[in-house]
């Protein structure tokens, strides 16, 4: 069931779908289908917010999708990265692992209706999973790159900025 | 040599162009004198750092959502960047929290745990007024700590995180 919302979150993401109250900010309807760099899906749970989704554009723009569980959708712009911050992020995605993830505590429980979160990154024209939250348990790469550590830092800290916003 | 190195460093880090107490980096001493420029910032002096490194690194929000990332260098230049600009929405809601701070003085967290040395000193300012410190290797947050002074570290700190893609070390 989890990884059916999370499913649907990232196909609210990846359809360029506009609905409800955008508000000031919103992205606007005309914007062009941009490549995503990277994104963080988040499905959160036994909670009122449905899902989250994250996406650090080729033009520099983040988006948020923000999907209730209602089934209303949201989407709106973050921020917008600078093209130097842009450009440290592409020269990142070189070098980022495309690798299986591993459980980094695998005997231990797991548990239900716990968020599940992915962070994933533009590798070789797809996007690879770099980190997984989800069951209680946390699925990494286990010798990650400084490059995997940057994406995934901002990644977490855009996530952290659409949260407490 | 080892003699010349410290004590080049020790002339560094007495050096009154960047500390007023502490090691707060020079916009840490601005922010008391003049209305300050930014909305919300985060400021760290680098502690014991090599010459080359910047002797502090700032990252600021205006109130229009640009964010700044500056450094500090200890031959006095003085390097920003515009690396980010949040939405209108975003930045209304991180003024709001500017707003919304508590007001007091930052106490100790843990007075009687020891000290350190030329740890970086990071400060957490909301329209110039501290919200939370680092420095010594203690912390330093207000007895009243409401979520909107955690809301804006939380912001600062995601901001700093993001500043880290633009090249962390020296240059």
């Amino acid at each position: 069931m989890k990884n059916l919302f999370l499913a649907l979150a990232i196909c609210f993401s990846s359809v360029q779908v506009f609905g409800g109250n955008d508000g000031p900010s919103a992205a606007p309807r005309e914007m062009p289908r941009q490549t995503v760099l990277a994104r963080v899906a988040s499905y959160d749970g036994m909670a009122q917010n449905g899902q989250l989704v994250i996406e650090i554009l080729n033009n520099g723009q983040v988006k948020l999708v923000r999907g209730q569980l209602g089934g209303e959708v949201r989407i709106s712009l973050l921020a917008t990265l600078s093209q130097s911050v842009l450009r440290s992020l592409k020269d990142s995605l070189k070098n980022v692992s495309d690798v299986t993830l591993v459980d980094n505590n695998p005997n231990g429980p797991m548990c239900e209706d716990a968020p599940v979160t992915s962070y994933q990154a533009l590798k070789n024209g797809k996007l690879v999973k770099l980190k997984i939250l989800e069951g209680c348990h946390t699925l990494s790469i286990l010798d990650p790159s400084y490059a995997d550590h940057k994406v995934i830092q901002t990644l977490e800290a855009l996530e952290l900025l659409a949260r407490y916003n | 040599m080892k003699n010349l190195i410290l004590a080049l460093a020790l002339c560094m880090i007495a050096t009154p162009t960047f500390a007023k107490d502490g090691n707060d980096g020079p916009n840490a001493a601005q922010q008391e004198q003049q209305a300050p420029q930014f909305i919300a910032e985060v400021v760290q002096g680098s502690g014991f750092v090599p010459h080359d490194y910047p002797s502090g690194t700032s990252v600021g929000v205006k109130e229009n959502g640009s964010v700044v990332l500056t450094k500090f260098y200890f031959d006095g230049k003085v390097k920003t960047e515009v690396i980010a600009k949040l939405s209108k929405a975003m930045t209304a809601n991180l003024l709001a929290n500017v707003n919304a701070v508590s007001e007091g003085e930052l106490i100790d967290q843990a007075p009687n745990s020891p000290g350190c040395m030329d740890a970086p000193t990071t400060t957490y300012l909301a329209n110039g007024v501290k919200v939370k410190q680092r420095a010594d290797c203690k912390e330093y947050l207000k007895n009243n700590e409401n979520d909107a002074d955690r809301q804006v570290v939380t912001t600062l700190g995601s901001l700093w995180d993001l500043a880290n893609l633009r090249a962390p070390n020296k240059n």
